[in-house]
């Protein structure tokens, strides 16, 4: 009989079937969306946590990451004792390392794998399995980074795909070596990044009142001291027009011409000028009560765009909305 | 502890895996995609095959060894083995055909007796006398499912005209049509069950309910009858699944995986092989099994290497006679596993020597129909025999598994690590050594590897 238990355990090598799955979410500052200018450096912590419990925990993980307009660095060399077990020398990774191989803008394969099988003869892996990492309840920090946001306003995702992970088996205490089982792709939520150059301090003007409408120009740090252009349409964003081959998100018509032509002219002001060293710049649209009672109604779009030394539009903002009320 | 208590835990801990890309299972391992009831009668079948008999269990009288796996024993159960057993008869001459010598015990001589009154010895009349090593059974459900339309075709129309194989139909002991044989050295067999059923009688003398008879020692029946106490049929229905000691032998056979090939395809030397004609017989084709009582046998893309044809192998022929096989006539052996042997040629005569060697010498025995073959492989550059000498290695080869023991462990750590390229690095071609740690095959040795190799690790 102790043969045959013998002969059991040595032909034990296919995978127990797990229901596990690693759930894969990025933040920023514990957000999961945010607005940010162009250009701002941003941190990012990618967060991991198994869906049940019938596990040892994280063995191995691997996922590529994507954030399109942007170029992604390496993630940071793990600090935490646990994810530095995945790193090398305690853990193994590719020979990029732990913070992923660069693929032109992206990021491929950041991680790495516990030392499970007690490598004790090749250089590396060489830590000790640290069993108990992001199990449910418990999700665990993989990853941090950062990265500059897109310099176009817009509407952008740090994704994660090609999610590889595995999971020490449920039981294992190390002796010999630690059994590890494939754990499916869970869910993925990526970190919304809107860019966004242009804001205002209100969404509409009521005319009878009067008012003041305050705009936020955000070029970024590489607007820094440039020339900007702050222009409007009365027709609408789409399709936009094309400048320097870059979109701007307003339909040209008459009132824009206008602007162009007109720059800093009541009742606007601050439509032209130079950003500052940080790459802001402010302007605003002011109306005595009265004003102007057959635009009432109707909707006004701005939008800036900054010009460098050479002349060439380097940056498009988003466009904003202005209601003019009765 | 009983049995079906060791069958549950080992079920517990063995159940297949399920996700994501897969590891080819090791030699010895079920297939994968076992539903749970056919993976405990692997288990089930694992035990039978390890259990030694005892005289009453029906053991002897006269017998070649007590268990499967004494014999089928190497990387592991179920596996092939340096154990031969010896056949012998009288060869044809110009007026008579060749004599199995039924009558004296033959052809087969059982190596042991449950007492040295039955030993059995080869006749003073014997002018044949050869061995046969023990075949790997590794698989051969599989090949069972083999539908028997793709063995016709290959004999219909030889892969080269040098060759000309022979179907060798016969009938399984469970009934039903004939059958193309795809097992035993002579393709006598065409099942699995068929397979057990026979071993059980002739290699350990387990009647059952297909072989009735005891083999009488050297033909004596008088001595038969003295010392067979047991009844027949010794083998008998277990009285809660209702299978006998043949059935769950077979299920063992039927479920095992075919032995893994690593890398699976792209290899220089399998292209030599193709090229001087070895492909000719050893078909490097796959096939897809056909239909079987157990369906997860069926739709299965298998490369056994062998067209399960009857060739006449010239001076590599046994001198039996085996039905319609004769002595010049052998089965073409599969390849898949050989990696991981020792002993070749029907009678194991080439062993003893490095595994290129070996390959070197079992070719220069082929003769016949094969002596194309040899004269092609004896015509290639160092460099492409040493290349046709690595693709036989991967046969058997498990994902992972460096130094080819059918083990992932430290050791082959410890030559893999430096290979580690990262993604999309394009430079891991089959041939490469880190060919043995692309799992994937995409061409780089990268964390996508290692997640399989990390699980490919065992106890």
């Amino acid at each position: 009989m102790q043969r045959l238990l013998c002969l059991l355990a040595a032909s034990a090598a296919p995978a127990l079937a797990t229901a596990s799955d690693l759930d894969i979410r990025i933040e920023s500052s514990g957000q999961t969306s945010i607005t940010v200018s162009p250009g701002q450096s941003i941190s990012f912590d990618v967060i991991g946590e198994l869906t049940d419990a019938t596990n040892e925990g994280l063995a191995l993980f691997s996922i590529d990451l994507t954030l399109p307009g942007a170029t992604l660095t390496p993630v940071s060399t793990p600090a935490t004792a646990a994810m530095m077990n995945f790193a090398s020398p305690l853990g193994m990774t590719n020979p990029a390392g732990f913070g992923g191989t660069q693929n032109g803008a992206s990021l491929k394969q950041v991680g790495g794998m516990q030392n499970t099988f007690k490598n004790s003869f090749a250089p590396q892996p060489s830590g000790t399995v640290i069993p108990g990492i992001a199990q449910l309840g418990s999700p665990e920090v993989l990853a941090q980074g950062s990265f500059n946001a897109p310099t176009v306003s817009g509407s952008y995702s740090l994704s994660a795909s090609n999610v590889l992970a595995n999971v020490i088996r449920a039981g294992e205490s190390g002796a010999p070596t630690w059994l590890c089982d494939a754990a499916g792709t869970g869910s993925i939520a990526g970190l919304d990044v809107n860019v966004e150059s242009l804001s205002q301090d209100v969404s509409s003007l009521a005319l009878g009142a009067g008012g003041t409408i305050n705009f936020s120009l955000d070029g970024g740090l590489m607007s820094a001291g440039d020339i900007y252009f702050l222009v409007g349409s009365a027709s609408g964003t789409t399709p936009g027009f094309v400048i320097d081959g870059l979109l701007i998100d307003l339909n040209y018509d008459s009132f824009t011409s206008y602007m162009i032509t007109h720059p800093n002219a009541a009742p606007y002001a601050g439509t032209m000028g130079v950003l500052d060293g940080f790459g802001l710049g402010a302007a605003s649209v002011s109306t005595p009560p009265g004003a102007a009672p057959s635009l009432a109604g109707s909707t006004l779009h701005h939008a800036f765009v900054v010009i460098e030394p050479s002349g060439v539009v380097s940056l498009t903002s988003n466009a904003t909305s202005l209601d003019l009320l009765p | 502890m009983k049995k079906s208590t060791i069958s549950f835990f080992a079920a517990l801990i063995m159940a297949p895996a399920a996700m994501g890309q897969d590891l080819q299972p090791r030699m010895g391992e079920p297939l994968d995609g076992l539903s749970a009831a056919q993976y405990q009668r692997f288990q089930d079948g694992l035990i039978e095959f390890n259990t030694i008999l005892n005289i009453q269990d029906g053991l002897g009288p006269i017998f070649n060894d007590n268990s499967c796996a004494t014999c089928h024993a190497n990387p592991t159960t179920g596996g092939a083995g340096a154990k031969v057993v010896t056949r012998f008869g009288v060869a044809a001459t110009a007026t008579t055909p060749f004599d199995d010598l039924a009558s004296l015990g033959g052809s087969l001589k059982q190596e042991q007796g449950i007492d040295p009154a039955v030993e059995e010895h080869v006749p003073a009349i014997a002018n044949v006398v050869i061995n046969r090593i023990t075949p790997s059974t590794f698989g051969i459900g599989l090949l069972e499912s083999i539908d028997d339309a793709d063995i016709l075709a290959l004999a219909a129309a030889p892969l080269d005209p040098n060759v000309s194989g022979m179907v060798r139909m016969t009938q399984p002991f469970e009934g039903g049509p004939m059958r193309a044989s795809k097992m035993g050295w002579k393709g006598g067999v065409s099942s699995v069950l068929t397979f057990s059923a026979d071993a059980s009688l002739n290699e350990m003398g387990l009647t059952n309910r297909f072989v009735g008879s005891e083999n009488a020692p050297n033909g004596d029946l008088a001595l038969l009858a003295a010392w067979d106490t047991i009844a027949d049929p010794e083998d008998f229905p277990d009285p809660v699944t209702g299978l006998e000691r043949i059935d769950r032998q077979a299920d063992f056979q039927k479920f095992t995986a075919a032995p893994p090939q690593t890398p699976k395809f792209g290899m220089a030397g399998e292209s030599v092989f193709s090229a001087i004609g070895c492909a000719a017989c050893h078909v490097s084709t796959d096939y897809v099994t056909g239909p079987n009582a157990e369906p997860n046998l069926s739709g299965r893309s298998i490369k056994p290497y062998s067209d399960f044809l009857l060739h006449d192998m010239g001076t590599l022929g046994d001198g039996i006679s085996d039905g319609l096989a004769t002595e010049q006539e052998m089965m073409t052996r599969t390849l898949w596993g050989m990696g991981q042997r020792e002993n070749f040629l029907h009678d194991g005569r080439v062993t003893g020597v490095s595994f290129d060697q070996l390959v070197d010498w079992s070719i220069q025995e082929h003769d016949g129909e094969a002596a194309f073959s040899r004269t092609n492989y004896n015509a290639l550059s160092i460099g492409d025999q040493a290349a046709l000498v690595n693709f036989l290695l991967s046969l058997g080869r498990a994902e992972g598994d460096w130094d080819n023991n059918n083990r992932v462990d430290e050791f082959d750590w410890f030559f893999l690590e430096p290979l580690m390229t990262g993604p999309d690095a394009g430079t891991v071609t089959p041939d490469h050594s880190g060919a043995v740690v692309d799992i994937d095959q995409d061409g780089d040795v990268d964390m996508a590897d290692m997640a399989l190799f990390q699980r490919a690790f065992t106890h």
